[in-house]
């Protein structure tokens, strides 16, 4: 809720510089169109409040966060073809999740599921995590890749989304890590 | 159990079809008919060991009625033939034995019907054709059989007169068993009757100083012992003669002959003094006895060879009153029994259960005619007079329970037929308001859409109805407009719309092989009741169709039997009263028979009273 | 010499002991569990929902077990088409023995390789072979400890039995 919080204040100050740019842009824009404008983003902002309001009971009906858990997910974002083998994870050095994928496995997270690999209890603070995944790519067999990132654990239920991408880099498939609270 | 949309209405059929099948399992309830089910082997022996054998009979000749012994047929056969031979119809057993033989059947059988024909000749007297049957045995009987065999053959020979064949039949027969004693018992006698008294007196000799193990054989011996005597008194062998006779029991049934044979010893021997002994011992004994009746007239006789006339002439006089007395309860008797108050007493306690050849009255009850009819009880034609009774009391009890049945029966089938009747429109209801067409075609639609699921993968479509809801939820948030806005927020909302979307779907995803095998189950389940559902319904079409006509069977057939029972018992009834006439007048006979003893022993007496007045008279005169 | 033949005998010891023990888990969900296999894909037991499965923990270094493989090759051979699968769970810290060995018996069913040896924690084995039939709802239906000659057509009656739900 903290970030939405800092978010909407991040969003009062962009538009307000949204607008003072098209100011100094040029013909200064009418109090009408402002207004219009402000407008679409307080209704937007709302409805994206909204939104959130549905998200995070939808969380409550999927997810049952506790408050002391991290859920740590994997899903798939590839263009080029990659079999998924298996992924490792370790927190603060300490060996979460061994998970071998079977080929369906692998190919539902092609299609888009979003598997949901380990679920932690963690005291509030930094912890350490180290994610390690194995596969077969299309010109290479045996195909690793890893990832470590420190991340804080707060007061409230916390999602990790490791995503395996070649976004970044073609037929290169990477983990690019999401959070959320 | 999951509800998807899918998953739903496939649950709706198959509860319908369940509770389809008890509706169709009440309707079709058979009501099994009058007939006797089947009737094992087994059964039919169970009935002839309790020595039932009419009960036996009428299972075994229902069963061949309906054909249940096809692996049996001889042995059922065989069996049946034993039954009527027990149950004294000798001449439907000979026929059935005489059929079995013709037919060809195996070893074993033929010889066992060769044996029991044996036995039906020798019990209708033709000795040669029995001896023939019995010569037609090849190998062993059962062991039981065996020993049965010999006596026949043994009995035979003595009947024939060839006394020597049967002494050597016996003498292979090792240990004492009763039927060895009972056999060379018969042979003596016989042996005595045509004269030979020296051979008969060494069986009769030995039989005489057995050591006996029951009280059968005690009185075995007691008669054999007898039966030497008197062999020898008739023999005049008189020293010879008192030795068996002094063997018989003093407290036995054969002490008063023996008494009589004893002093008649002694007599013989002109010992007139010693013969009182035992004569005045008998003398004070039970007048119905022949031999205390004999002594009466023996010891006057006595007493007059001893010169003790005016004794004699007393004791004479005591006869011939004694006598008149005895004769004139004879007679109050006789005319007890001719009132048929005697068949009564007779059979006022016989549980009737049991019947057949074997059965033997042992005891007769308390009467005053109890003491006269002693000697019937020894009397075969009594017996067998007694037994055939027996049996046709049996038979009136029996045919009066079938009349009762058959009421019963009747109002069983009557009542079958308003219950039928009862619940035909309602069968007729479940049946048009089960769409058993519809279901079956809609399964048919579920099989193919399933099909089609598995063949696509459609996780989806196997979702809960809340996942679905879920799912859809989702799917519309993500089509929100506000999504699409380039705002951080946006992007993380539509990145955890994305996060949320895909947990549902991989759940959704690895549940599928498990909730789609369920399914299936379930389908095919349902398959197979609907199955069996149409089965039931062509089989309640059927029944409907044929159970009136049925009823109609059964209550005809019943309908035939009541008269034929009445009949039945009118001549069974009649049957009944012939044979107690039968009885009566065997027993009357019997009474006179012993009348006309008395008859005889006063004329005796009264000669010999005479006889010593005249010899008074004389010397009466003489003396004058 | 002396301590490998005493070592031995302690194994042989344990698995003659426990041949008569059960793990309890007659009646209870099969626990779910993936491993690689020889074939080099992942294996997970919940996929086979359905179907009728036969986990079979073994080690090349359990006489009986190489006894009892052939044999159930041939139950896998017979009715792998009807519904039927066979897991082979080798519990070797060196899974290329279990290779050779798998190679050398000419087996067909899949081999799946345990060398952390949860999954056989997981299950209780305590002795060697141990046998597990799954039916087709994904329960433990019966549990067999230890192999003796004859015990293949227990088997064979199980596995049609549970088919044939």
């Amino acid at each position: 809720m903290t970030k939405t919080i800092i978010n909407l204040v991040a969003i009062a100050t962009l538009a307000v510089s949204g607008v003072t740019v098209a100011q100094d842009a040029g013909e200064a824009t009418s109090r009408e169109e402002f207004r219009g404008l402000d407008q679409d983003v307080q209704n937007l902002k709302k409805q994206v409040l909204d939104l959130n309001r549905d998200l995070f009971l939808l969380e409550e009906a999927l997810l049952f966060p506790a408050n002391s858990q991290v859920a740590f997910f994997i899903s798939m974002d590839v263009g080029e073809y990659f079999e998924l083998d298996s992924v490792n994870i370790k927190i603060d050095g300490k060996e979460v999740a061994n998970y071998l994928y079977t080929v369906r496995e692998a190919d539902a997270l092609i299609r888009g599921g979003v598997h949901r690999v380990h679920m932690a209890n963690l005291k509030t603070g930094e912890h350490e995590l180290i994610a390690i995944f194995t596969g077969k790519g299309p010109h290479v067999r045996d195909y690793r890749r890893g990832a470590t990132m420190s991340f804080n654990k707060g007061i409230g239920a916390k999602y990790v989304e490791l995503e395996i991408t070649d976004r970044v880099r073609k037929q290169q498939p990477e983990f690019v890590i999401k959070e959320w609270e | 159990m999951p509800q998807g949309r899918y998953i739903v209405r496939c649950l709706i059929l198959c509860l319908a079809l369940s509770v389809m099948t008890p509706l169709a399992q009440a309707a079709q309830e058979n009501i099994g008919p009058v007939t006797i089910e089947d009737p094992h082997y087994g059964e039919v022996l169970f009935y002839f060991y309790q020595e039932d054998y009419f009960p036996a009979i009428v299972r075994l000749l229902a069963a061949q009625d309906q054909a249940q012994f096809d692996e049996h047929a001889d042995q059922a056969e065989l069996l049946l033939g034993g039954l009527y031979l027990s149950y004294g119809q000798h001449l439907r057993a000979a026929e059935i034995f005489e059929r079995l033989l013709a037919d060809g059947v195996t070893p074993d059988v033929r010889d066992r019907t060769w044996f029991f024909l044996a036995k039906i000749w020798y019990q209708r007297g033709y000795l040669d054709r029995s001896r023939e049957a019995l010569s037609s045995i090849e190998n062993e009987l059962p062991l039981n059989l065996q020993r049965e065999a010999l006596m026949l053959r043994a009995q035979i020979a003595i009947d024939a007169g060839e006394y020597d064949q049967a002494i050597s039949l016996l003498q292979n027969w090792q240990g004492q068993t009763e039927w060895a004693s009972y056999a060379k018992f018969n042979i003596g006698v016989a042996l005595v009757r045509s004269g030979r008294v020296d051979e008969a007196r060494t069986l009769l000799d030995d039989l005489g100083n057995l050591n006996p193990f029951n009280e059968e054989m005690t009185s075995l011996r007691d008669r054999a012992n007898l039966a030497l005597g008197f062999a020898l008194l008739q023999d005049e062998q008189p020293y010879a003669a008192k030795a068996p006779l002094q063997r018989v029991r003093l407290e036995g049934p054969f002490s008063n002959k023996a008494l009589l044979g004893v002093g008649w010893a002694d007599a013989e021997t002109d010992n007139y003094r010693r013969a009182l002994v035992p004569w005045m011992e008998l003398r004070g004994r039970d007048l119905l006895d022949s031999a205390v009746q004999e002594s009466m007239l023996a010891v006057p006789y006595a007493m007059a060879k001893l010169n003790s006339i005016s004794q004699a002439a007393d004791h004479y006089l005591d006869a011939i009153e004694a006598f008149y007395e005895e004769s004139t309860r004879i007679d109050r008797t006789i005319g007890h029994i001719n009132s048929g108050a005697m068949f009564n007493d007779f059979f006022a306690d016989d549980s009737l259960d049991g019947m057949g050849w074997f059965w033997q009255l042992d005891e007769l009850p308390e009467g005053p005619e109890a003491r006269y009819l002693f000697h019937l009880l020894a009397s075969h034609e009594f017996q067998e007079g007694l037994k055939n009774y027996r049996d046709l009391n049996y038979l009136n009890r029996n045919l009066q329970d079938w009349q009762e049945n058959i009421a019963v029966y009747g109002n069983m089938i009557e009542t079958r037929l308003e219950a039928y009747a009862s619940r035909l429109p309602y069968v007729e209801d479940a049946l048009a308001s089960a769409d058993l067409d519809g279901m079956v075609s809609r399964k048919l639609e579920f099989d193919a859409k399933l099909e089609n699921i598995e063949e696509t993968h459609d996780w989806l479509a196997l979702a809960t109805q809340p996942e679905f809801d879920m799912w859809g939820d989702i799917s519309d948030l993500e089509n929100t407009p506000a999504l699409q806005a380039s705002l951080p927020e946006a992007e993380e909302a539509r990145d955890k719309i994305k996060l949320l979307k895909g947990v549902l779907q991989w759940q959704l995803e690895r549940d599928f092989k498990d909730r789609l095998w369920r399914v299936q189950r379930d389908l095919r389940q349902s398959g197979e009741a609907l199955v069996a559902t149409q089965r039931s319904r062509r089989k309640i079409t059927e029944t409907m169709r044929t159970e009136p006509q049925r009823l109609a069977e059964l209550s005809a057939r019943v309908d035939g039997l009541a008269p034929r029972i009445e009949a039945m018992q009118v001549q069974v009834a009649l049957a009944l009263l012939n044979q107690r006439v039968f009885l009566q007048s065997i027993a009357v006979g019997e009474l006179q028979a012993q009348k006309q003893r008395l008859d005889i022993y006063t004329v005796q007496a009264r000669f010999a009273l005479a006889a010593i007045y005249d010899v008074s008279a004389s010397f009466g005169d003489a003396s004058q | 010499m002396k301590i490998k033949k005493l070592a031995l005998g302690l194994v042989l010891g344990i698995i003659a002991a426990a041949s008569l023990a059960s793990s309890g888990m007659e009646g209870k969900v099969a626990p779910d569990f993936a491993l690689r296999s020889n074939s080099g894909a992942n294996i997970r037991l919940s996929e086979y929902r359905g179907d009728v499965v036969m986990i079979n923990f073994w080690a090349t270094w359990c006489g009986p077990c190489r006894q009892e493989m052939p044999l159930l090759d041939e139950l896998y051979a017979r009715y792998q088409r009807v519904g039927f699968n066979l897991l082979g769970v080798n519990i070797d810290d060196d899974s290329s023995r279990a290779m050779r060995m798998v190679e050398e018996l000419g087996i067909r069913f899949p081999v799946l390789f345990d060398e952390r040896k949860e999954v056989s924690k997981l299950y209780n084995v305590e002795a060697m072979p141990a046998t597990i039939l799954v039916d087709r709802a994904g329960n433990v239906r019966f549990v067999h400890h230890g192999y003796k000659p004859g015990d293949e057509e227990k088997y064979l009656d199980q596995i049609r039995a549970l088919l044939r739900e």
